[in-house]
């Protein structure tokens, strides 16, 4: 089609005849290649995460045949010697002490940690002048690139015996008290729910930290001004213009830290003792987690259906971390992006 | 804001009593409290490990292998050394690249929904346990292939790559939309752009993400314990084959009841430990140089 | 501030010949854009004169970058972004479903408002960068190649000495001239310019429109600009374009010879915004 005469009061007369086609396409065949490369690549997590859950299952699924899908969840006995492959009840594979494990030391761990997070974060954002702040945001961090292994190692000969007249004077007083004594009783042989409990802190105060900074930081100046204004001190104008907007946020945060304690592993097996055979009531007590039970039992699998057990318990503990991640990842987005 | 209202009617006229700022002054105190608690314990994790490890080390430990019987003094963790380097090593050659290739797809090429579910799944990826990633490398690999270093690797790429696509994603937001603008406008495709623009002028920040991630990987034993399975007394360096690591190798003396082997594992304590401080902080202030030579 | 007080500054433009005959080397036919649902500019019909300055002026918010990234196919980057009607270059739709936006855009230099060079390149490789990508030259033919377009864009003496240090080294004037070796190093047969002055200081911004009268003898130029006083000095023709009310879409009001836009504009929305009652 030609181009039309006249437009904007000038008459013109178009141009010679084309030098350049503009249709001339250099072959360019690694464009396509590249966009849909790059696309695969990103699709990548999508397939890890949907692969991981349907592979433990089909790991897993000889054993969950054999003895129902749920029974692994409503028995707290984990006797490998006494499966066999004829016999279908009891489950020989409880695992609910794992989980029970796994939750208590994640909740003591949380204790500690959160509140000393959130500490430590508003020291770094609110206290702590210019200079300081990133040289003690970076040693915070320093704790979290403390490979697991060591701390692990640390647990048991630094902290155990520093801990020890701690916890056997908690268990000769508190643990004698009726009812909830139970809870707190002895013998401390040093390993424990407990000791697990507080490396896990350790373990995850830093991304609480970090992730609590980010929320505190983004606090608008002009609130945090005005309430210095109007005659605030310190204490009140963080209780006033910061940690009211930042609830949802240290929700998220520690949300976070859970979902790392969960999945903690050889730092946990190498202080909670790897006492599977069932709850044990005491925090002071040994006990196992479900990443624990895994990490220890998977080389030495041997009875009937042990294996695919375990690959029941990472069914489970990827379960729990998936929801608890993905919880975590939602209420942080819709505050800050970190 | 209705705090704000209620501190607003209650502090109006008042200048600060004692009772406040004395209220102030020590929870002020608590909070520091919380630094000194959780820097104090760095400091002696660090220091402990530091002062165990020091007294076992010498050159002969990056040299030799452990002895046969664990009870017997001397030798080193040569083969753990050399695995984690092996092992990690091919990891990061898998991971870095798909990490950075899904980082360019979320940033130059995706689109809506799709992009933020990827970046959703993303960090939940991040969260997994990582022993869980072994189970699955195991459930994948391990039971076709046998242990091996490969199938560690495996594992650890499943690690560090989200963690380098988190990381390359942030450096390429930050490289200006008007250099992208001026490339296309030059008559460049979308690939010559990513390749010749938005990557090199975002390569520093890319490279502080990848130590960043390579460093956590050399921590990790769990996933390990599952596919790379270990081999304590011989150097093994075909990653078909299982292989030690340093971390599986502290992890294995650490439990033994000998003293011997226990310091060796001090020595390997504390030399990952070094391992991963290192990269961390050259990751950091490599990171930290490029950021302030503000170029515009 | 007034340019006229400025002794520095001085009446730029020269009087073409008037029996030369004008061709059209860019014709927009009922062109119009949208993001998503808002319409940006409507129904513009223009014909650019070849080797000629044009301007395009008009209060801001009107659509004039719009207007520019249509024409060489950067609107429609933008997620949602539509474009109606006909682009003419070389004889061809641009928007004509056979035609390769990626050529367009090599045919077709455009300067941006901020200098922006690639800060990762050298002061040469930024210059050859655009032949280096549709690969017509290579090697030797380069470094000739990007010394022709920095002289071209005055900036070959400042900066012999040294193309192999980074393009952030120079000052912003020098790196806008830069950027626009960059774009004239393909041979474009077409230059959009952006507000390109728009970021810099008053003697960089001289050298600049030195530079756009001079190319202009080789290249069609199509310049955004704010700076009315930049207009008369720098261009030949000039377009006015404007939007009544928040909201609507921008729209060509008149175009002609500068002198006539600025000196006797004949509708009543032109004299409005030249003589700085409105806009």
């Amino acid at each position: 089609m030609m181009p039309p005469a006249t437009a904007g009061g000038i008459v013109a007369i178009d141009g010679p005849a084309t030098r350049i086609s503009l249709t001339r396409r250099r072959r360019r065949p690694g464009e396509a290649f590249f966009g849909t490369g790059v696309a695969i690549t990103g699709g990548i997590v999508l397939v890890l995460i949907g692969a991981m859950i349907v592979f433990l299952i089909v790991q897993g699924l000889p054993a969950m045949r054999h003895y129902g899908f749920f029974s692994f969840l409503t028995s707290a006995r984990w006797a490998p010697s006494e499966a066999k492959a004829t016999v279908t009840t009891p489950n020989a594979y409880g695992i609910v002490q794992f989980i029970y494990g796994t939750a208590l030391t994640s909740i003591i761990g949380m204790l500690i940690a959160v509140p000393l997070a959130v500490g430590v974060a508003l020291v770094i954002t609110e206290i702590a002048p210019r200079r300081i702040k990133r040289p003690l945001s970076s040693l915070v961090d320093l704790l979290a690139a403390v490979p697991s292994v060591v701390y692990g190692f640390w647990g048991i000969f630094a902290l155990i015996p520093a801990i020890r007249p701690v916890v056997d004077f908690l268990t000769s007083t508190l643990g004698t008290v009726p009812v909830i004594g139970a809870a707190f009783g002895g013998p401390f042989f040093g390993v424990s729910y407990f000791t697990a409990g507080l490396v896990l802190a350790i373990m995850i105060l830093p991304i609480i930290a970090a992730v609590c900074r980010e929320v505190f930081r983004s606090t608008p100046r002009d609130e945090r001004e005005a309430a210095f204004a109007i005659g605030a001190t310190r204490w009140e104008m963080i209780r006033i213009a910061v940690l009211p907007r930042a609830r949802s946020g240290i929700v998220g945060a520690s949300l976070l830290g859970l979902g790392r304690a969960l999945g903690e592993t050889i730092a946990v097996t190498m202080v909670i003792g790897n006492s599977v055979l069932t709850i044990n009531h005491s925090i002071f007590s040994q006990g196992a987690t479900m990443s624990s039970v895994i990490a220890n039992e998977f080389t030495e699998a041997t009875e009937p259906f042990h294996l695919e057990a375990l690959f029941v318990v990472g069914f489970w503990l990827l379960i729990m971390a998936l929801v608890v991640n993905a919880t975590a990842r939602a209420i942080i987005r819709r505050g800050v992006a970190v | 804001m209705s705090d704000l209202a209620v501190a607003v009617a209650t502090f109006r006229n008042r200048p600060a009593s004692r009772r406040r700022r004395t209220k102030s002054a020590v929870l002020t105190a608590l909070l520091i409290a919380a630094v000194v608690v959780a820097l104090g314990v760095l400091a002696w994790v660090l220091v402990y490990v530091g002062i165990q490890g020091f007294g076992a080390l010498s050159p002969a430990f990056f040299t030799h292998n452990p002895p046969g019987n664990p009870s017997v003094a001397g030798g080193g963790f040569f083969n753990g050394i050399a695995g984690s380097l092996i092992v990690v090593g091919i990891a990061a050659a898998i991971g870095v690249p798909l990490g950075v290739g899904a980082a360019v797809y979320l940033v130059e090429y995706g689109r809506g929904r799709i992009s933020g579910t990827i970046r959703f799944f993303n960090d939940v990826l991040i969260g997994i346990p990582t022993i869980v990633i072994g189970a699955f490398v195991y459930a994948i690999w391990v039971t076709r292939f046998g242990f091996s270093g490969f199938a560690g690797s495996l594992a650890l790429a499943i690690v560090i790559l989200p963690l380098v696509t988190r990381t390359t994603e942030e450096m390429l937001r930050l490289v200006p939309n008007d250099l992208r603008e001026s490339s296309l406008a030059l008559g460049a495709t979308r690939s010559q752009t990513v390749l010749r623009v938005s990557l090199p002028t975002a390569l520093p920040g890319i490279i502080t993400g990848a130590m960043l991630a390579i460093a956590r990987a050399m921590g990790e034993t769990a996933p390990l314990l599952l596919t790379a399975l270990g081999n304590d007394l011989f150097t093994q360096l075909n990653p078909g084959k299982r292989m030690s690591t340093l971390s599986l190798q502290i992890f294995d003396n650490a439990a033994t009841g000998f003293r011997e082997a226990q310091s060796r594992a001090w020595a390997g304590a504390l030399t990952l430990i070094a391992i991963v401080l290192i990269l961390t902080f050259v990751a950091r202030y490599f990171g930290r140089r490029v950021r302030t030579a503000g170029d515009r | 501030m007034t340019t006229e007080s400025m002794p520095l500054v001085e009446q730029v433009s020269r009087p073409r010949p008037a029996s030369e005959q004008l061709t059209s080397a860019l014709t927009l036919d009922g062109l119009g854009a949208w993001f998503g649902t808002r319409n940006v500019i409507a129904d513009i019909n223009l014909k650019v004169p070849a080797r000629r300055v044009t301007a395009l002026i008009g209060p801001s918010g009107s659509g004039k970058s719009t207007v520019l990234r249509c024409i060489n196919r950067m609107h429609e980057l933008v997620a949602g972004a539509r474009v109606e009607g006909r682009v003419w270059f070389e004889g061809q739709d641009v928007y004509d479903p056979d035609v390769d936006p990626v050529t367009v855009r090599s045919e077709i230099g455009m300067v941006f408002q901020r200098p922006n060079p690639f800060p990762t390149k050298s002061i040469l490789e930024n210059a050859v960068i655009g032949v280096r990508i549709a690969r017509t030259a290579a090697g030797r033919g380069l470094a000739e190649i990007g010394e022709a377009a920095l002289r071209r864009a005055q900036l070959w003496d400042e900066v012999k000495d040294r193309l192999h240090k980074p393009a952030t080294t120079l000052s912003g004037g020098q790196q806008q001239r830069l950027c626009i070796a960059r774009a004239i190093a393909v041979n474009p047969a077409l230059l959009l310019m952006d507000e390109p002055c728009s970021a810099l200081d008053p003697i960089a911004t001289f050298k600049i429109e030195q530079l756009i009268r001079e190319i202009a003898e080789d290249y069609t130029v199509l310049i955004v600009t704010h700076n009315m006083q930049q207009a008369t000095r720098v261009s030949d023709f000039t377009a006015f374009m404007t939007i009544e009310h928040a909201g609507e879409a921008g729209h060509l009001v008149e175009f002609g010879p500068t002198e006539r836009i600025f000196g006797a504009p004949t509708r009543p929305a032109t004299e409005a915004y030249v003589s700085g009652r409105v806009g």
